[in-house]
């Protein structure tokens, strides 16, 4: 080092609230330059890359919106991810709200044991990967699996048990079920809020004479409703963002079945090099994943209570 | 004193810099068993070229080919990869493998086997050197042949045999089958197999254009839903599904009398079944002549990847690779390689037959315009031949959305 450093000459015109807001910005600068380089970036590029050719390495050629017009237009397989996708989504967020918010009343309630039982049913969120899904696969094999040994023990016929993921018809409904496991594990959100709401209101309902199952209509739900909310949003764009599994478990099959949305964009990406195609197919998902979180903020308004809100 | 040191240090790595490279090997094995032999390969070449130093790198088999496509995109690929045979001519054409023809590549053509030679060309030039590939074969179970009263030591060769064989070796109680003879999809031979087998083919000559509504694949996939239809569509999934590996492989637990794969199995069948009385045999074909589609195989290429920037060094290693590196791989690995020379320093007697099956065996490229056509293909036989639909239709159905993936990739 060259000898001692002289003292930083003293800062003048910056007050302090202006110091302030620029350690802020400090602050937040590591993910702001991610949020730049890394998302924004990408999503600008791959807007730009939806009306080329693009196939990474050898073009790049301006098309217009020849890639929208095509899989609009003309790609069967197009239409038949996005409604696999629909089909899933319509089943699976309902399903795993209901099963997330049954587990958290049943958590909710002053038996013994109730932390292991909490511990218990957060596993499903600790455990994931490739080892659960092939444990998935075993569960529901069609000939020693979980399910229909159960089934024919109960009185299904060997004939009339379903094939699971060798069945066009019973592999999407499969991979429903077994996402219900991983919302098990979102108790957690419905938990804190059950927790939130005042007992004082309950024992009104109760003076007032409403059952159990009024209360849970009348004074649970209303109140624990932006986290329905919550979960509502993030599910959908989670479940039309579903795939990985598919990949993994039925490579799409058996017939297009599982052909999901980001498992079509995924293949024509990195199987067929046709990136730019992807980029259209990408931007038509966020597309319809605007519009659907746009339409339920505007339903929120009639059913989505939050404390302290002046009507 | 500052100053000296730091001239000292950059004399130093000055001269080193000059003459010292360090290439990247990227490939998928990482296993307890191939690690060993990749080490060997790579240390021997190491010793012997000091100023080209090779670095292995182990990258999962199922990221490799998108792992490649990044770094060659970013500019920053490694030297050499072992890639998928299939899809040489597809990087070739889009400007990711080097064309090595311009290395010198073209004088090895005859140290190699011409089918495997041929994976790599794109337009009269050569793309990637071939390593290693595969070759199938009929197995059947010798006691399974002799408690049904055939003889064990004739394996079928006709469809006509083979369907009659299995028949035999079919074995049911009440509605549930115990056991299954063949089934032409079970094992590792799909449709386009089986109609490379019968001498035809989905694609036209330069694998450009599908053609999967020929009357051979539509002869063939009939044949298949036949097949499938006699034992019962319902039957054949529910069974699969019973298929594990190990101890639970199909043909070692009795459950399948015949099945194909490829000759590496006979490693499989001798470390989990040692004592299985078992026989190995060419792939029955409509006529019982072999052809050059009798059988298929896989493997994997040498490439260097388009940006590297020592590509003399790197084709000298690939060179070395092919050729020396394959010897020590198919001694300790049993796996058959390209080069001719290689292919003789071993004598084992499933060796022996992927060697004289070679000639019929078909190691056909991914056509470059659609390379997933794979999935599409799958459902038509899916559709075909467990539910219902008619053979002809699901093939046009098929043939149309492949024929528009060509178009718009063209």
């Amino acid at each position: 080092m060259s000898g001692t450093s002289s003292p930083l000459p003293r800062r003048r015109g910056l007050n302090h609230r202006q110091r302030e807001a620029l350690w802020g910005y400090l602050f937040i600068a590591p993910w702001l330059i991610g949020f730049l380089c890394f998302v924004l970036g990408p999503m600008l590029f791959s807007l730009y890359a939806s009306f080329t050719n693009y196939d990474i390495t050898s073009r790049f050629d301006w098309v217009g919106v020849q890639n929208y017009v095509q899989l609009l237009t003309q790609d069967t397989r197009f239409w038949k991810a996005l409604s696999n996708t629909a089909y899933y989504a319509t089943f699976a967020v309902p399903l795993g709200i209901a099963t997330g918010l049954l587990i958290a009343v049943l958590l909710n309630q002053e038996v013994r044991g109730q932390r292991v039982f909490r511990t218990i049913f957060f596993l499903p969120k600790v455990l994931t990967g490739v080892a659960v899904l092939l444990l998935w696969l075993w569960v529901f094999n069609p000939q020693v699996g979980l399910i229909n040994t159960a089934l024919y023990r109960l009185g299904v016929p060997e004939n009339d048990l379903p094939l699971w993921f060798a069945d066009p018809v019973w592999a999407k409904p499969a991979l429903i079920i077994m996402s219900m496991w991983a919302a098990a594990g979102g108790f957690m959100f419905y938990l804190a809020a059950l927790k939130g709401v005042p007992r004082d209101l309950y024992e009104s309902a109760q003076i007032d004479g409403a059952s159990s199952w009024r209360q849970f209509w009348a004074v649970t739900v209303p109140l624990i409703s932006p986290v329905i909310f919550f979960k509502l949003i993030t599910g959908i764009s989670g479940a039309l963002q579903f795939w990985s599994e598919s990949l993994i478990l039925t490579k799409g099959g058996p017939s297009d079945s599982t052909l999901f949305y980001g498992l079509y964009i995924w293949q024509t990406a990195f199987t067929d090099l046709r990136m730019g195609y992807a980029s259209a197919l990408a931007w038509i998902l966020l597309l319809i994943t605007l519009a659907i979180t746009g339409v339920q903020l505007w339903f929120s308004r009639r059913w989505v209570h939050y404390e302290g809100e002046v009507r | 004193m500052n100053k000296t040191l730091f001239l000292l240090t950059a004399a130093l790595l000055g001269s080193a810099g000059a003459q010292k490279v360090t290439l990247d090997l990227w490939a998928h094995w990482g296993s307890e068993q191939r690690r060993p032999t990749i080490n060997r390969i790579i240390d021997t070449w190491n010793k012997k070229n000091p100023n080209i130093q090779v670095k292995y790198t182990f990258v999962p088999f199922d990221q490799l080919p998108t792992k490649t496509l990044a770094a060659i995109a970013a500019k920053n690929p490694p030297d050499v990869v072992v890639i998928d045979i299939r899809t040489t001519p597809l990087r070739a054409s889009k400007n990711q493998a080097t064309n090595l023809s311009r290395l010198g590549a073209d004088r090895l053509k005859d140290q190699f086997y011409p089918n495997l030679w041929a994976t790599a060309t794109y337009k009269g030039e050569q793309y990637g050197l071939p390593f290693v590939t595969d070759s199938r074969f009929l197995y059947y179970n010798k006691d399974l042949f002799k408690e049904v009263g055939l003889n064990p030591n004739k394996p079928p060769t006709t469809w006509d045999e083979l369907e009659a064989y299995a028949k035999k070796l079919d074995k049911k109680t009440g509605p549930v089958y115990q056991r299954i003879g063949f089934h032409p999809l079970y094992g590792s031979f799909g449709l386009e197999s089986w109609v490379s087998n019968a001498g035809g083919s989905m694609w036209d000559e330069d694998r450009e254009n599908p053609r999967f509504t020929n009357p051979t694949a539509l002869r063939t996939l009939t044949w298949i839903k036949e097949w499938t239809d006699r034992l019962g569509a319902r039957n054949v999934q529910a069974f699969r599904s019973s298929f594990g590996s190990g101890a639970q492989d199909p043909f070692i637990s009795g459950k399948l009398g015949m099945i194909i794969d490829i000759g590496g199995y006979a490693a499989t069948l001798k470390k989990y079944a040692p004592n299985m009385n078992y026989g190995m045999a060419r792939i029955p074909t409509p006529t019982g002549q072999p052809g050059p589609g009798t059988s298929s195989g896989g493997g994997f290429n040498l490439e260097i990847p388009v940006g590297t920037k020592h590509p003399k060094e790197a084709f000298a290693f690939a060179r070395y690779m092919a050729t020396e590196g394959a010897r020590i791989w198919a001694q300790e690995q049993n796996d058959f390689p390209g080069y001719k020379n290689a292919s003789l320093s071993v004598t084992t007697p499933a060796f022996r037959m992927m060697s004289a099956n070679m000639k019929y065996t078909e190691v056909s490229s991914a056509p470059r315009y659609a390379p997933s056509y794979g999935s599409i293909l799958d459902k038509a036989v899916d559709d075909a031949v467990y539910r219902g639909e008619d053979p002809k239709k699901a093939l046009e159905e098929a043939q149309a959305q492949v024929q528009r993936l060509v178009n718009s990739n063209r």
